[in-house]
């Protein structure tokens, strides 16, 4: 990790002398602790929670809701975002970073806070189904937007890739859902 | 209780700042104080004889080059014009220095070809002694001085706390976060920003060294940033926006060695991890010229007339090797036993973010972009010029002199 902060700070230095703006250039080395810059280790950070977190809504369902069409989705998108979760640790695992997440007791975009998480614990039936697809479409959005930066901005192949297929999915996803 | 002292007396200084004191008469700070000479031509030409007001008597040195006159000050004093009255035997290039022990001097002017007579100085120093060191006489004989007077601006002594400072209003909000979500717009909660005006996701420290600044100095090009603060769901920026750069926190002898803030550090202070009032140990919150109303983790409910303030105190010790890392805190650690761990074993100034919003009572419609009181935290990219920032850890956080925005007392 210390290697890649290093190159990211020479590749800065190097961007400063330039007129005009311009994207961070790719770092000069490749080893394995300098193929994650900045961006993948954000990306990778943030999305994990996030999901940790949205199977979680999820897993409410099929106790709280009475809807058949909600139950069936919110299976479907925990069985994308399962895989997709492990998609991501390995990333993580990969990249050395670490497991702790850093925004936990922070309101996030695109996230619940812990007692908005509880009381939708609580809810039943349409009140339920009301806020759970509220939070579908943040989640997707917003998980949609920062793989959008991680594409454009990440470096990693393996996060590009990764960030590419989510990207294209809970975009469809949520145009599917109106 | 020395620190505790000190603490005090910055925070009284935080005030002092903000009500802004007119700038006092000049004083006359050398007169009759002990003065010392490298040499003098005879009895009747003592080094007293140039602080003594009076322009019949005067010092002479022996007819030589590099020969000084140096007063005691008694104490670090700040000064701002030096008066010299030259007898016919004038120094045509000389120095006036400073030094806080006799020993080491700082030249803080430089005159290569003088004329003579009477020579009123602009100059800005501090320190307990102040000499004039003639390199080059313009006569035969050695150098010759009716008077030698130092003025002060402040009519005081110096207060003796490690501090500069730089008040940046806040200029935008974004939900960016250009440390902890680099290249990520939108990422973030919203953040309210202060000091350079162009800081987004995508910045560097390039783009913050050309940006404009909100600073006083504007020379402080460095971006420093909080989660929004919102009463009833609006918005409310602060109206008291000071960075403070203090040397306390770890003992006179670690302050002595403190090294500038280095180029493009990052860093992420208060506890971003907060999911309560006790998990935040670095983030406070305080009401206003009303200290009765207690101090806190979470906010406070303040009294009319008062506004809620955030302290935020930055840790002070750097690995001396890292600009970031990856979880934006650990290349930097708070200090323990008043002196930095060996595991962070460079002092560096620390950064107090004082913030003051227009709200006071009530705290049940008061949030934070990021949650409670208690999720207070602030990030600081530093972009001040590496010579600004050497000459404000040099001339004020070194030596304990406070200064204003402008790095001098």
């Amino acid at each position: 990790m210390r290697k890649y902060l290093v190159l990211a700070l020479v590749a800065g230095l190097l961007g400063g002398c330039g007129a005009q703006p311009q994207p961070q250039p790719p770092a000069p080395a490749a080893s394995v602790a300098s193929a994650f810059n900045g961006t993948d280790a954000a990306w990778l950070g943030l999305m994990i929670p996030m999901d940790e977190q949205f199977l979680r809504i999820l897993s409410f369902a099929p106790a709280n809701s009475t809807d058949p069409a909600v139950r069936r989705l919110a299976a479907e998108l925990t069985a994308g975002h399962q895989t997709e979760l492990n998609q991501l640790i390995a990333l993580r695992d990969r990249a050395k970073l670490p497991t702790v997440n850093a925004h936990a007791g922070h309101d996030m975009p695109g996230m619940m806070t812990d007692e908005e998480v509880a009381a939708l614990q609580k809810l039943r039936g349409p009140a339920f189904d009301k806020v759970l697809r509220a939070e579908v479409k943040d989640h997707l959005a917003q998980s949609a937007l920062v793989s959008r930066s991680a594409i454009a901005a990440g470096q990693e192949p393996g996060v590009k890739k990764l960030a590419t297929a989510i990207e294209k999915d809970h975009t469809a996803r949520a145009a599917a859902l109106g | 209780m020395r620190k505790a002292l000190l603490t005090v007396l910055a925070v009284l200084g935080a005030y002092l700042v903000t009500s802004g004191p007119a700038q006092a008469a000049e004083t006359l700070l050398s007169q009759n104080r002990p003065a010392l000479a490298s040499s003098t031509e005879n009895a009747g030409t003592p080094a007293a004889a140039a602080v003594d007001g009076n322009n019949g008597t005067r010092w002479a040195s022996s007819f030589a080059d590099n020969q000084w006159l140096r007063i005691d000050l008694g104490s670090t004093q700040s000064f701002n014009r030096v008066l010299l009255r030259w007898e016919a035997a004038y120094a045509r290039g000389f120095q006036i220095q400073t030094s806080n022990d006799g020993n080491g001097w700082t030249t803080v002017h430089t005159t290569t070809n003088g004329t003579g007579g009477e020579q009123n100085l602009t100059v800005s120093g501090s320190g307990r002694y102040v000499r004039v060191f003639v390199t080059e006489r313009a006569t035969q004989y050695g150098a010759s001085l009716w008077e030698f007077q130092v003025y002060g601006g402040t009519g005081g002594p110096i207060v003796r706390v490690a501090e500069f400072l730089a008040d940046c209003a806040y200029t935008h909000r974004l939900p960016d976060d250009p440390i902890v979500f680099p290249n990520m717009p939108g990422a973030s909660h919203m953040h309210s920003f202060f000091g350079a005006t162009v800081t987004n996701a995508n910045t560097t420290v390039d783009d913050l060294a050309n940006s404009p600044t909100s600073c006083n100095p504007s020379v402080d090009r460095s971006s420093y940033w909080v989660p929004t603060f919102y009463s009833n769901n609006q918005p409310v920026e602060p109206t008291g926006t000071t960075f403070y750069y203090l040397g306390e926190g770890v003992r006179d002898d670690v302050i002595a060695r403190i090294q500038p803030l280095p180029y493009g550090l990052r860093i992420v202070a208060g506890n971003a991890k907060a999911t309560g009032p006790n998990d935040n140990t670095i983030s406070r919150w305080s009401c206003l010229h009303a200290g009765d109303a207690g101090a806190g983790h979470d906010f406070i409910t303040c009294p009319a007339g008062s506004m809620l303030e955030s302290y935020l105190d930055f840790p002070q010790c750097w690995n001396g090797r890292d600009l970031d890392s990856p979880d934006h805190k650990s290349h930097m650690a708070y200090p323990v036993n008043g002196d930095c761990p060996s595991t962070h074993p460079v002092p560096v100034p620390k950064l107090r973010q004082v913030l003051r919003y227009p709200v006071n009572g009530s705290t049940a419609g008061f949030r934070l972009a990021s949650g409670g009181g208690f999720t207070m935290h602030g990030d600081f990219f530093n972009a001040w010029p590496v010579d600004e920032m050497a000459r404000r850890v040099n001339d004020c956080i070194r030596p304990i002199i406070k200064c204003g925005a402008d790095g001098h007392p």
